[in-house]
């Protein structure tokens, strides 16, 4: 996704830490999340993912554990730390703020 | 996370190390195979399935090496971050470790603050004065040649510009040579009459030392020729103060002794040259008129490149072997003496400062022995807690670790401390040592500093290290079960070991330094020659325009008649040399009457004194034969002089030198010997001088000429009333270099007591640390052999008998320790032995003295424990524990 990586990539990491919310799963089930709440809309390959998942682990946002599926297979599960739950509000914040702003310009002039 | 790190640790779980490429590869697989699972259950085929859910994932390969790069830093940085954490811990826990046992660590610091400031300390002086380089350019090929006595090695001095003139055309090692003389005229004309110094210096001065003009000109060969007129190179300070840094100050005139010079040449900011060639002004060397016996001229030559020194001095050797045969009335027996510049300058202090340096490595090694010895003893005081660690998981390895980590936070608070002590001590150093310092200060620079740091390191390992691996416990089931009074006995050997070093270190030194006070003593105790106290100096130079042989000798007498008249003043003399001020004036006679004529080295020698007749009485130079001037010793009578014991026996042995009839220089009758007086060790109090002669100042009138007034009160305080008195007389004529003679005198010592000062004061702090080393071992075994000593005096045995065994267990450390201590300093005497006076190396009594002071020192270290094991009650010890 050469080009709009870099605000993707923000993007991408908030709509991990706002999924893994929910609670701990797996990589699998955040993609699914993901795709069916945003009604497919945003054209991700799901393997972009994993480096996300890594990445919000190096920063200490998310812990990881092997465990078994619904499906009876070893997969890796994800979960929030109390330092990414600070994260993610803060993110959160952060993107409505921009929401706002972008709108606040965008409306059409009263 | 550093919850989740801390709970990882403690349970020693999954370690952040590399890795797990099948990990990443699972879980992506995981993933991709779900997918597919769910598209079959939608009913299509596997092969699309799969096909399916690999495009949906996208580049698997890349986003696996995408995974992989960033789980590698995710591990690199989880490692640092763990290893961070266990040295903060450690230290952490040291510095706890530490303020639980404030006695040890006080002790423990206060030792490496001693060890660690000494040795730093004695840098920053080898660092400043030996180590720096020089400041003057070429200074590695600069060297000094001059002329000595066959017979007399040492130093070269100075020479006759014939000489110099021959070695430049014979010798063939040198790319050029000076020569200069130096001399302190009147500076008139610019400002307040002032005494300037002045060299005269030959062409060859400025290609040895690169002297380049910032403004006009250099001295060229012609300048040199007899005849030339009178020129001058100012120094770039001189041109800026007196010169007003006026551009066109090249072609003036100033007046130097009121005779005209013009300036020619500013030299650039940064040229200095050494010793006492940096002078203000350099005034072209012409018309000498001494010849070739007139020795009083310095040479500096420059290397050729590639030319060593020994090849330079064999060059020269075989050219003065030449000139003695050549002219051999003024140069048998002398031979020339290449020097390197940096041996000019500071060469005698080379040796003492090594000296010093190995002391405070000795006060160093004694300090990690006791720093040593104190860990020990804390290690196995610390068996059991140490015991618990490992029984909890700790690794041996670990315990090492968080032991040095002791050791580092003290040699580290000890550097602190030591670099602290240091830079005061340098301060001292620096009024007490030598005149070189004035120039080539100590200095605390980076170096200096990582010198420091350096030992601090090195400290740490060798105080620290062995008792690391010795507490950490081998066997900790066996420590926990044992109950803390059981000291290995390996431990206890080796720290008694430690206390024997130390002892046997602090005796070594100790001997040493107590040889150089009582060679000190010794100098102190030579006597002079005068009465050093209550006497004032100052020099003042009558310039030939201004004042003829007469006329100088009126203006010295009612000088002196006037000084005289004023209250607080005892007596005045005028002399054309002050004893003891570093100044010589040395003559040979060539002729004696009825006696052949001497020729070279085999001349007399004496210092010319050209002196008034009360110079005897304001010095205190005591007649011993014959009589003193007097003022019937006129110009156009008798021509007489008087010698000291010295010069009369060297001259004439035993018989009566009264009546004999020498030749002195500038008068063609001989002169008459009508008195003997005192010898005074005019070079110093440890060094041989060669003898007086004494001249009247009005049968040899003499223009440069120095006052001297003892006064009933502080003699520098009379200055001001001398200066007004001899402005009066003559608002041109400066008093200048006014000093005491007591200052002259103890700069002679500077050097020495220097050298002892620090000494006394290693030899102290070894003593302190030995006996602080001893103690800690003595009042240890002490604290652990209770229970022995509580069943001893339950069986009856005498509280006397328990204080005689500690006391004798101390006594025969301490005795290992001197016997060992002796040898050393048997051994370390003979390399001291040059620095030393009229001591024999072999000072045995002295030795003696030393060692069994220290046993007694060492002796009274051990009451305090022995009191403490007679005051054991063995009820109390025996039913605890």
């Amino acid at each position: 996704m050469p080009g709009s990586i870099d605000l993707l990539q923000g993007t991408l990491d908030l709509l991990v830490l706002r999924t893994l919310a929910w609670g701990p799963m797996h990589g699998y089930s955040v993609a699914r999340l993901i795709k069916e709440r945003s009604d497919g809309v945003f054209l991700i390959e799901e393997g972009a993912l994993y480096p996300a998942l890594h990445r919000l682990e190096r920063k200490g946002w998310v812990e990881s554990e092997w465990g078994v599926s619904e499906n009876n297979r070893k997969a890796k599960f994800y979960q929030l730390t109390t330092s990414g739950r600070g994260a993610m509000r803060t993110e959160l914040a952060g993107w409505n703020r921009y929401i706002k702003a972008v709108a606040g310009v965008l409306q059409p002039a009263a | 996370m550093p919850r989740i790190a801390g709970i990882r640790r403690l349970f020693r779980l999954r370690l952040p190390g590399r890795v797990n490429l099948t990990e990443i590869d699972d879980e992506l697989r995981f993933h991709i195979e779900t997918r597919a699972d769910e598209l079959i259950a939608g009913g299509m085929t596997a092969t699309d399935a799969r096909a399916t859910a690999l495009r949906e994932f996208g580049n698997v390969a890349a986003y696996r090496d995408d995974v992989a790069t960033i789980d590698h830093q995710y591990a690199r940085e989880q490692r640092m971050r763990l290893f961070i954490e266990s040295v903060t811990d450690d230290l952490r826990y040291a510095w706890f470790a530490l303020r639980a046992h404030p006695g040890f660590s006080l002790l423990a610091v206060f030792t490496l603050v001693m060890g660690i400031g000494a040795t730093t300390s004695v840098f920053s002086v080898v660092r400043g004065v030996l180590l720096r380089p020089l400041p003057y350019a070429n200074a590695d090929r600069v060297v000094h040649v001059g002329e000595r006595d066959i017979a007399r090695p040492g130093r070269g001095g100075n020479t006759s510009f014939d000489n110099f003139t021959d070695w430049q055309k014979m010798s063939s090692s040198f790319v050029a040579m000076g020569l200069f003389n130096t001399w302190q005229p009147t500076l008139t004309g610019r400002g307040q009459a002032a005494r300037v110094e002045v060299a005269g210096v030959t062409a060859g001065i400025f290609d040895v030392f690169d002297a380049r003009p910032f403004l006009g000109r250099r001295f060229v060969a012609s300048d040199n020729a007899n005849g030339a007129a009178a020129v001058v190179v100012v120094s770039y300070d001189f041109w800026r103060t007196r010169l007003g840094a006026d551009s066109g100050a090249i072609g003036q005139k100033i007046l130097i002794n009121f005779a005209p010079a013009e300036v020619v040449g500013v030299l650039r900011p940064d040229f200095s040259a050494p010793g006492s060639l940096n002078r203000p002004i350099w005034f072209n060397f012409s018309d000498d008129t001494d010849g070739r016996a007139g020795r009083s001229k310095a040479a500096y030559a420059l290397l050729k490149p590639g030319v060593t020194v020994d090849q330079a001095q064999d060059d020269m050797q075989r050219v003065s072997a030449q000139l003695a045969e050549q002219y051999p009335k003024e140069n048998k027996g002398s031979t020339a003496v290449v020097a390197p510049l940096s041996d000019r300058l500071i060469g005698d202090l080379r040796r003492p400062l090594y000296m010093m340096l190995a002391a405070s490595f000795l006060v160093l090694l004694i300090a990690c022995a006791n720093l040593s010895n104190l860990l020990l003893t804390r290690g196995v005081a610390r068996g059991r807690e140490l015991a618990v660690r490992v029984a909890l998981g700790a690794g041996r390895a670990r315990i090492v670790r968080q032991l040095l980590t002791e050791s580092v936070l003290l040699a580290a608070i000890g550097c602190v401390g030591g670099v602290i002590v240091a830079s005061v001590a340098t301060g001292q150093l620096l009024r007490l040592g030598p005149p070189v310092f004035a120039t080539r200060p100590p200095s605390m620079d980076l170096t200096v500093l990582a010198g420091a740091v350096a030992v601090a390191v090195c400290t740490t390992l060798l105080f620290g290290l062995v008792p690391a691996f010795r507490s950490a416990p081998r066997d900790p089931p066996a420590t926990l079960r044992a109950s803390s009074r059981a000291g290995g006995g390996q431990t206890a050997r080796l720290r008694t070991g430690l206390a024997v070093a130390q002892l046997s270190l602090a005796v070594v030194l100790l001997s040493v330094s107590t040889m150089v006070i009582s060679s000190f003593a010794r100098v102190l105790r030579v006597e002079p020659g005068i009465r050093g106290d209550h006497l004032l100096t100052a020099s003042m130079n009558l310039p030939r325009a201004r004042y003829d042989s007469s006329k100088s000798t009126v203006f010295y007498q009612r000088v002196a008649e006037r000084v005289r008249g004023l209250p607080g003043v005892e007596d005045v003399a005028f002399t054309s040399l002050i004893a003891f001020s570093g100044d010589y004036d040395r003559i040979g006679i060539a002729r004696i009457a009825g006696e052949p004529e001497h020729s070279g080295s085999d001349a007399p020698e004496g210092d010319r004194y050209i002196v008034t007749p009360s110079y005897f009485e304001t010095m205190g130079v005591r007649l011993v034969k014959g009589r003193l001037f007097t003022d019937d010793d006129r110009y156009d009578g008798a021509v007489v002089c008087l010698v000291d014991e010295v010069f009369a026996r060297r001259t004439w042995g035993n018989a009566d030198p009264i009546g004999k009839q020498m030749q002195l220089p500038m008068r063609t009758e001989f002169a008459t010997i009508v008195g003997v007086v005192t010898h005074v060790k005019t070079y110093g109090l440890e060094v041989e001088s060669p003898g007086q002669i004494y001249m009247s100042n009005v049968q040899y009138p003499w223009r440069w000429t120095s006052i001297v007034v003892r006064t009933t009160g502080d003699p520098m305080a009379f200055l001001p009333t001398l200066t007004r008195v001899v402005q009066e007389l003559d608002p041109d004529q400066p008093v200048s270099t006014p000093a005491t003679m007591e200052t002259m005198m103890g700069d002679l010592l500077r050097a020495r007591q220097f050298t002892l000062t620090l000494l006394a004061t290693f030899a102290g702090v070894a003593i302190a640390l030995a006996v602080i080393g001893l103690y800690g071992v003595i009042a240890y075994g002490v604290s652990q052999r209770r229970r022995e000593f509580s069943i001893r005096l339950a069986l009856g045995a005498q509280r006397i008998q328990i204080a005689r065994m500690v006391v004798g267990e101390g006594g025969r450390i301490a005795l290992i320790g001197a016997v060992l201590g002796a040898a050393g300093a048997f051994g370390a005497s003979k390399l001291v032995s040059t620095l030393l006076f009229e001591v024999s190396a072999r000072d045995v009594m002295l030795l003696t003295l030393v060692s069994a002071g220290l046993v007694a020192v060492a002796m009274l270290a051990c009451v305090m424990p022995a009191r403490r094991a007679t005051a054991v009650q063995p009820a109390d010890v025996l039913r605890g524990d």
